[in-house]
């Protein structure tokens, strides 16, 4: 489901309740207005339904009332005749002249004639009158309104005749409406109901007494006749009912009036119609209140919530994005209030733990660091006696901790390995596994084995367990410094640049074994190359050359090697400072994404070894002098010190020249070595003359100059120049050996 | 080795320069012979040798002591390695060194 803003949400609910509320006041007002309708109009219809039945009772009493006027005074003599004649101007159905003692002695109803009144029950209803037991009475009595129904109904009249006897007039319906018709007709002829309703009076067969005909035309509804059955069944008297005639509904109520239905009715448009108009002009009103209504909550809804769930959203998502600085200050209200300090309060206590956390953390890093910093050879110059080998190298961790490493160490005196490597990861679990791989590696190279073998070894190793899947690239080397052959294994790490002695920095263009710890059993191969004097390699991880600027542009391999070609440095300390200082330039302010690990050798050279064979002869031994002499300037030996190697060689070479061949002349042979790695030079001197071991010979007595004997003096300053003096005879070889120290520096 | 002599009023030096070894000590020894005939007093000025061998040595002990009791040979400005063999040879304390 998708989620909707609180706003909408909001306002949707309110447009719903608003509708329904608007529904139920339309509707509520609509059965008011039905109430209200029906409740006025059954009073109005109610007071012209009491007029008109009070116009019918009033000339019912006035029409019947009459005989009871005319029969104050009674004839003294009483026939039944002179009765008849006397009586027909009543034109009662029948009339009954009757006693006090209820006979009938006169009557024109020849069944109940000189019979008792209580035969009929019509008659003997009065029988206390007839007694004289009442005195009060009304003439006319009351149609019942039950035999009123029955069409069986008689009008009846009672009038005194005289002191003790009574007439009783009986109006059958027929008699009855001949007698009041025409009386009761004008009744409603000039009166309306509203604009279009009026009264009527049915007879009770359903005939239209009033208005007359003539008058009736003239409403709209045209009808001569309603039936009076229908009136009954649609409801009971002085209810309000709907009645359909000629198609147009009215209102309508009837009510019995003495023998007559009187009847109103007003066209239910008319009533309504006019409530219509106040209806649409509430419900527009009722409309319009509900839109203010709705707009201003809304708004007050949107300044007083919304707004400030958005800010304090907004805030939210500052801290949640990193700023626990932010603060949230909503104070609108109390509740707000309540919630921006818990907010705050709550980043405020988690910036603390974050804090105290973080500081801890910092302290466990920076102790990790110490440590893997303190596990790489980081004490420069490595090797201050060594003078065949320059090495240096820097580390410069990304975070804390880096996965990067470099080592260096020599495993006996002449085979020095160094290598670079990166662990595919960072932080304290990279460098966990850093130290792990760089023990193994070393533990493996100290072995002496080939750096195939070191590094097949340690791959199998570091394969096993290897659950947190990390791998490590390196490039490794084994050098012999003596000679300055390298072997060396390049497990899936950048490509390292040569320097030849008089060339520019180039790279090696080796294919890439693959990295270590991945796959136990693949493959390693090791190259080989010869390095020079003078000759410089220069390591470093993807951190130097995948630095990035502020643009986010790598550094990359070709500035790289720009940057080692700027200038020509010497040793291996100037070429990382060049290219650290170009990394730093690039860069800038950018952050350093990566470890930055970096290691320069340059070879001095190895042993030097060169020599000369001449015939045992003074006139060769310029030649052999000049060749020491050479040997000994080039590998950086002093003038003092190459004085002192021109009396050694003198001093040497002349014994051999005038005494090791008394009789044939043989061979001078003089070897020359250097090692720069002990700063030591050898000179060799070989003859096949005759045994002579200058070793044997006494120091001089130098108290008496002038007496001594001349021959120890030389191999006396042979021994005092030079630092170390072997010999040794060899089947037909005299072999001296002289080493001179180098005591300057190169 | 070079030999360049120079006549001062009252003695003949001889500037030496080079090296004094094997090879040159027969030049500096027919030099010397040389010298003493024209002068009793010789000095050799040692400031331009590089170094001087056995050989050299014996050259100079030997005008010692030819000259002795005649002549006077004298060594001058030795210096460095030079003054060093000298010394640890006990020649210093032999020849006439100034």
């Amino acid at each position: 489901m998708k989620i909707k803003k609180l706003s909408t949400v909001f306002r949707h609910k309110l447009l719903k309740v608003s509708a329904i509320i608007l529904l139920c006041s339309i509707l509520l007002m609509f059965a008011a207005v039905i109430f209200v309708v029906r409740l006025s109009t059954t009073e109005m219809l109610k007071s012209q339904i009491g007029e008109l039945r009070d116009g019918v009772d009033y000339y019912s009493e006035f029409a019947f009332n009459s005989p009871n006027n005319y029969l104050e005074t009674k004839p003294d003599v009483l026939t039944q005749s002179e009765l008849d004649d006397y009586f027909h101007i009543f034109l009662a159905t029948n009339w009954y002249y009757i006693e006090q003692d209820g006979s009938i002695p006169f009557t024109d109803d020849s069944t109940m004639r000189g019979k008792n009144a209580s035969a009929d029950p019509e008659l003997a209803q009065f029988a206390d009158i007839y007694s004289g037991k009442v005195t009060d009475f009304d003439s006319p009595q009351e149609i019942p309104s039950a035999d009123f129904q029955s069409e069986n109904w008689k009008k009846l009249v009672i009038c005194r005749y005289g002191d003790n006897s009574f007439v009783v007039l009986k109006y059958a319906p027929k008699e009855y409406y001949h007698m009041l018709d025409a009386v009761v007709a004008r009744l409603c002829n000039f009166e309306s109901v509203g604009t279009n309703g009026s009264n009527m009076i049915l007879r009770q067969d359903g005939v239209i007494i009033s208005p007359a005909a003539g008058v009736r035309d003239k409403l709209h509804y045209a009808s001569s006749t309603v039936d009076a059955e229908m009136l009954r069944a649609q409801s009971a008297e002085n209810n309000l009912f709907l009645v359909t005639l000629n198609g147009t509904n009215y209102y309508a109520m009837y009510a019995q009036a003495d023998g007559y239905y009187t009847l109103t009715v007003i066209p239910r448009a008319e009533v309504i119609g006019s409530l219509n108009a106040v209806m649409s002009i509430t419900a527009f009103l009722v409309l319009l209140l509900l839109t203010v209504i709705f707009i201003r909550i809304n708004s007050l809804t949107k300044r007083l919530i919304v707004k400030n769930i958005e800010t304090v959203n907004n805030g939210l998502a500052e801290i949640t994005s990193g700023n626990l600085d932010t603060e949230i200050n909503v104070r609108d209200n109390v509740e707000f209030n309540q919630l921006s300090d818990g907010i705050n309060a709550t980043v405020s206590s988690l910036k603390g733990y974050i804090q105290r956390e973080s500081e801890r953390f910092e302290q466990e890093l920076e102790l990790a660091r110490s440590i893997q910093t303190s596990a790489m050879p980081n004490v420069f110059p490595p090797f201050p006696e060594r003078h065949d080998i320059d090495i240096f190298a820097s580390m410069k961790p990304a975070k804390q901790v880096g996965g990067d490493f470099y080592d260096f160490f020599f495993i006996d005196d002449a085979h020095l390995v160094f290598l670079t490597a990166d662990v595919s990861d960072k932080g304290i679990p990279a460098a966990l596994f850093m130290m792990k791989a760089k023990t193994i590696i070393k533990s493996l190279a100290q072995s002496g084995i080939s750096v195939e073998n070191v590094i097949v070894s340690a791959n199998k190793i570091l394969c096993e367990d290897n659950n947190a899947d990390m791998f490590v690239t390196l490039w490794i080397g084994i050098l012999n410094t003596e000679n300055g052959e390298l072997s060396y294994i390049n497990a899936g790490h950048c490509k390292p640049l040569l320097r030849r002695t008089d060339g520019r920095f180039e790279y090696l263009p080796d294919r890439a074994d693959f990295v270590v710890a991945c796959e136990d059993d693949v493959p390693y191969h090791g190259k080989r190359l010869t390095l020079k004097k003078g000759d410089a390699l220069f390591l470093y991880t993807d951190g130097v050359s995948e630095a990035v600027n502020k643009d986010g542009r790598l550094f990359g391999e070709e500035r790289l090697k720009d940057a080692l070609n700027k200038e020509k440095s010497a040793t291996a300390k100037n070429i990382c400072a060049t290219v650290s200082t170009e990394l730093r330039v690039y860069s800038q302010d950018a952050p350093q994404t990566d470890d930055i690990t970096m290691l320069a050798v340059v070879y001095n050279g190895g042993i030097i070894r060169e020599k000369i064979m001449v015939d045992a002869d003074l006139s060769q031994l310029a030649k052999v002098y000049a060749f020491i002499e050479k040997q000994f300037a080039e590998c950086g030996f002093d003038s003092e010190a190459l004085a002192e190697i021109g009396i050694i060689a003198d001093e040497i070479c002349s014994n051999i020249v005038l005494y090791a061949y008394p009789v044939d002349k043989g061979k001078l042979t003089t070897e020359f070595s250097f090692n720069p790695a002990t700063e030591e030079a050898s000179l060799v001197f070989i003859d096949n003359g005759i045994p002579f071991n200058p070793l044997n010979t006494p120091v001089p007595d130098f108290e008496n100059a002038e007496a001594r004997k001349e021959g120890g003096l030389g191999i006396f300053l042979v021994r005092k120049l030079s630092d170390r003096l072997e010999y040794k005879y060899t089947k037909t070889q005299n072999i001296l050996k002289i080493i001179k120290k180098r005591r300057n520096a190169p | 080795m070079n030999i360049t002599k120079q006549n001062e009023a009252d003695k003949l030096v001889l500037l030496i320069d080079g090296k004094l070894d094997t090879l040159t000590a027969p030049q500096l020894d027919a030099a010397l012979r040389e010298a003493f005939e024209a002068s009793d007093n010789v000095e050799v000025n040692l400031e331009k040798l590089a170094y001087v061998s056995s050989a050299g040595l014996r050259v100079l002990h030997a005008a010692h002591k030819r000259v002795k009791g005649k002549g006077r040979l004298e060594i001058s400005h030795a210096n460095g390695t030079v003054l060093d063999v000298f010394e640890s040879t006990g020649f210093s304390s032999y020849l006439t060194i100034i």
